[in-house]
């Protein structure tokens, strides 16, 4: 567990299912892209977070994470959800976006990719694909892609 | 002798002219004087003779002939009268005058006495007046007689007309003799009119009544007229129905002195009435015909039944009476609007139609309107159905079908919970397993140092158990899919899948021998992904199956089987026994144990779900040890095109 203040770190994991989460975690660690890591545990603590309100008033826009790894199956707000309000607002839509899911529902891939999602990946049961997978996703993404500049975080974008 | 001697004997006396001394002027007036006398007297008698001959109506001849030889007789004394002048035969003279006188004396007598006849006799202008007369009267008679001619004429030329008709007609006296028959009765009964006349009509003719005889002939006497059918036999003893009217000619004291006959053969009309009236009642439907007015013509017996009436009670009635009174004043108008045009159509189309029984019973029919042209104008036929059967059977197919949508929607909603447990399944039980995997597999790798050797081993059976209950899943999960998954059709080339499929089993096949014998197969409409999963799990089954095999020999063709075209995949692999074929495609069925050869035991449900959702079949043949070959269809078969259900069969086992 590694989780610091909000303003520092750079993946927002949204998952409910702990041992999920752990193992998830476990694999970013091993593969060392990640530093900082801001867990949530439903859609809607996930949602006060980018917007930062209720818990997260003190947080800025500017300070958006550099990727949200993001589960579907959530509870009080679903992960659809919490796809399709941050990108349909101009201040959280740059943010990038990896559906991490255990489903392969054909509808969930149609609807994610329709909300925006810029990556959709299915957890792979054998824990040693998964590793991989987590830390070739961590490299893309953190080392590899330029992430979005702070003006892409204004209202106004 | 001695007398006609002295007649001749001129003896002593002198010829007459010596009485004129010989005054030859007046020897010679006497000698032409008695000449044209005599000439004249002997020329009288001849025309007399020549004038009685010729007329021998003339009354009083003899009269004439006497006249004639008295005449002659005065001729002879006047030529004697001359022959005297030179010769004095007077004794001669003297004879031929007493001959002469005794001629003209009857004469005068018989003259006399004939004077009154004569008197009698008309005159000169009597005769003229009275031939006036007979000529007027003769004038009279001709006239009369051209006038009786030209009537002749008219008669016979009537008589001719009468022969003209078409029907027949005879008269007959009042004790029933046939004085007249014309053409058309010879034509029509057989008889010429000499063989008819004087024969009893009703016996000649073995005449059926409608009614007794004397009836019909006390209506005739009343009133001088009578008309109905009769039927009638010919010669031949053909029957013939005609339509009889008889006319009496009425004598003194009101009896009928003659009766005019004139019939008319209907025979074929009848039939055709027959005809038509059979078909009106055979027919299943009620059938009313009515008069422009809406007053019933003609029902069948249909109607009776449907209705409740009998025919009597419904002639003449309007049609309303069938329709129920909420109905009527619409149906008045819309009758007569029909009436301005009729033509063949259902009645109120679209429109609930209702009929009224006698005892007030409704029930809904269904109406078809034609108009129907006859003699006495245009009727309308009208068509009538008890539909009730019908609408109740409406009714509870409309309630099956009703019962069926609420069936559809449940599995509507049977089918969303199915997808969303196997939405669950593949999100939720997956999770668990993956937990397994990576939590065994992390401590396998970072804690193997403090577990004993024991320890690592049973770590490895939880991460191969946990690796086939997810392939388990995700078989499962493929299975479901197929049923609701929405075929895609296009046009595929079987062969292509075929290497696609086995290019994908790269990795099963790398270090093994295997012969693939694939034949050209045929391009065909299926959905191509669900097909390559079929192929994909019977060529992997053929893979694993052979795996004793050296060399392998998997072959994929085509054949063909009840007018399908069939595709097999053969195998020399270890086979299976035969009695087990039918067990083969259920789900979690596996004829072999799992650690001869691994599986699920979903793959050839997989496979026999999708042939089947194409209207297709599959079936096996094996013999342990020699192989096994699979065939299937992937359209249904041409003569019996049965679909199998496609979601529920395999998930009710």
């Amino acid at each position: 567990m590694n989780e610091r203040s909000p303003d520092v770190m750079q993946i927002l994991l949204v998952e409910d299912n702990p041992a999920d989460a752990d193992l998830t975690l476990h694999a970013l660690r091993k593969s060392k892209v990640a530093n900082e890591i801001y867990h949530v545990r439903d859609g809607a603590e996930a949602l006060d977070f980018l917007f930062c309100r209720n818990a997260f008033t003190g947080r800025k826009f500017g300070d958006a994470p550099h990727l949200i790894l993001l589960d579907l199956k959530l509870p009080k707000v679903d992960g659809l959800e919490v796809l399709q309000q941050v990108k349909s607002d101009a201040r959280t839509k740059a943010i990038p976006i990896i559906v991490l899911t255990s489903s392969r529902e054909e509808q969930d891939l149609v609807r994610s990719y329709h909300l925006g999602v810029n990556s959709y990946i299915q957890k792979p049961v054998n824990f040693a694909e998964f590793q991989q997978v987590v830390r070739d996703l961590g490299m893309y993404w953190l080392l590899i892609n330029h992430k979005p500049p702070a003006a892409a975080f204004a209202s106004r974008s | 002798m001695a007398f006609s001697a002295q007649l001749l004997a001129t003896g002593s006396f002198m010829p007459h002219g010596y009485c004129y001394l010989w005054d030859m002027p007046l020897v010679w007036l006497h000698i032409i004087s008695d000449a044209l006398i005599t000439l004249a007297y002997f020329t009288i008698p001849v025309i007399l003779v020549w004038f009685v001959r010729k007329r021998r109506d003339l009354p009083f001849s003899w009269m004439f002939v006497l006249f004639g030889v008295f005449i002659v007789a005065c001729g002879m004394t006047h030529l004697m009268e001359i022959w005297n002048l030179w010769h004095a035969d007077y004794w001669l003279a003297g004879a031929i005058k007493a001959i002469t006188a005794v001629a003209s004396l009857p004469t005068a007598i018989l003259l006399a006495r004939m004077m009154p006849q004569a008197l009698e006799m008309p005159s000169f202008s009597q005769w003229v007046k009275q031939r006036v007369l007979l000529e007027a009267e003769i004038q009279r008679r001709r006239d009369v007689e051209l006038d009786l001619r030209v009537r002749e004429a008219d008669y016979r030329e009537q008589a001719a007309l009468l022969d003209l008709t078409h029907d027949a007609v005879f008269v007959r006296n009042a004790r029933g003799k046939i004085l007249y028959w014309n053409h058309a009765a010879e034509r029509l009964y057989g008889w010429v009119a000499d063989e008819a006349k004087g024969r009893t009509s009703h016996e000649l003719l073995r005449t059926e009544f409608p009614k007794p005889l004397p009836e019909i002939e006390g209506e005739v006497s009343e009133t001088g007229f009578w008309e109905g059918d009769l039927v009638h036999y010919n010669r031949d003893g053909r029957r013939i129905v005609v339509e009889s009217r008889w006319a009496a000619r009425v004598a003194n004291q009101g009896r009928a002195a003659a009766i005019l006959e004139t019939n008319r053969d209907v025979t074929q009309r009848k039939q055709v009435e027959k005809k038509f009236r059979n078909l009106l009642e055979s027919a299943p439907d009620a059938m009313v015909i009515v008069d422009r007015a809406g007053r019933i013509q003609l029902v069948n017996a249909q109607t009776e039944k449907l209705f409740g009436y009998s025919r009597a009670e419904l002639i003449g009635q309007p049609i309303e009476i069938l329709i129920p009174s909420r109905f009527r004043n619409q149906h008045t108008g819309d009758r007569e609007r029909y009436s301005q045009s009729p033509k063949a159509r259902a009645m109120g189309a679209g429109l609930e139609l209702y009929g009224v029984r006698k005892d007030g019973a409704e029930f809904p029919v269904e109406i078809s309107l034609s108009p129907l042209e006859t003699a006495e104008g245009t009727l309308i036929t009208s068509a009538i159905r008890d539909v009730s059967e019908r609408r109740k059977s409406e009714d509870a197919i409309r309630q099956l079908n009703e019962e069926l949508q609420n069936r559809i929607a449940q599995f509507r909603v049977v089918n969303e919970e199915l997808e969303s447990f196997s939405y669950s399944v593949s999100h939720d039980l997956r999770a668990p397993l993956r937990h397994i995997d990576g939590f065994a597999r992390i401590l396998k790798e970072e804690y193997a140092a403090s577990l004993p050797p024991d320890g690592t081993q049973y770590l490895d059976r939880v991460l191969k158990a946990a690796n086939d209950m997810g392939r388990l899943v995700d078989d499962l999960l493929n299975l479901a899919r197929i049923g609701r998954k929405e075929m895609l059709r296009q046009k595929v080339r079987l062969d292509d899948l075929v290497r696609q499929v086995i290019a994908d089993l790269a990795a099963e096949t790398k270090d093994r021998d295997i012969e693939w014998r694939i034949q050209p197969l045929v391009e065909l409409e299926c959905d191509s992904s669900l097909v390559k999963l079929a192929l994909a799990n019977l060529l992997s089954n053929a893979v694993k199956f052979t795996r004793n095999r050296h060399p392998a020999v998997i072959e994929i063709g085509t054949c063909e089987t009840n007018g399908a075209t069939a595709f097999f995949v053969r195998d020399n692999g270890v086979g299976f026994e035969a009695k087990y074929a039918d067990k083969l495609f259920g789900v979690f069925q596996r004829l072999h144990r799992q650690e001869e050869f691994e599986g699920t035991g979903i793959g050839l449900a997989t496979v026999r779900r999708i042939v089947r959702r194409h209207g297709g079949d599959i079936w096996a043949e094996s013999e342990p040890g020699r192989g096994t070959t699979f065939t299937f269809t992937l359209e249904p078969r041409a003569e019996n095109s049965q679909m199998h259900p496609p979601l529920i069969e395999e998930i009710t086992r």
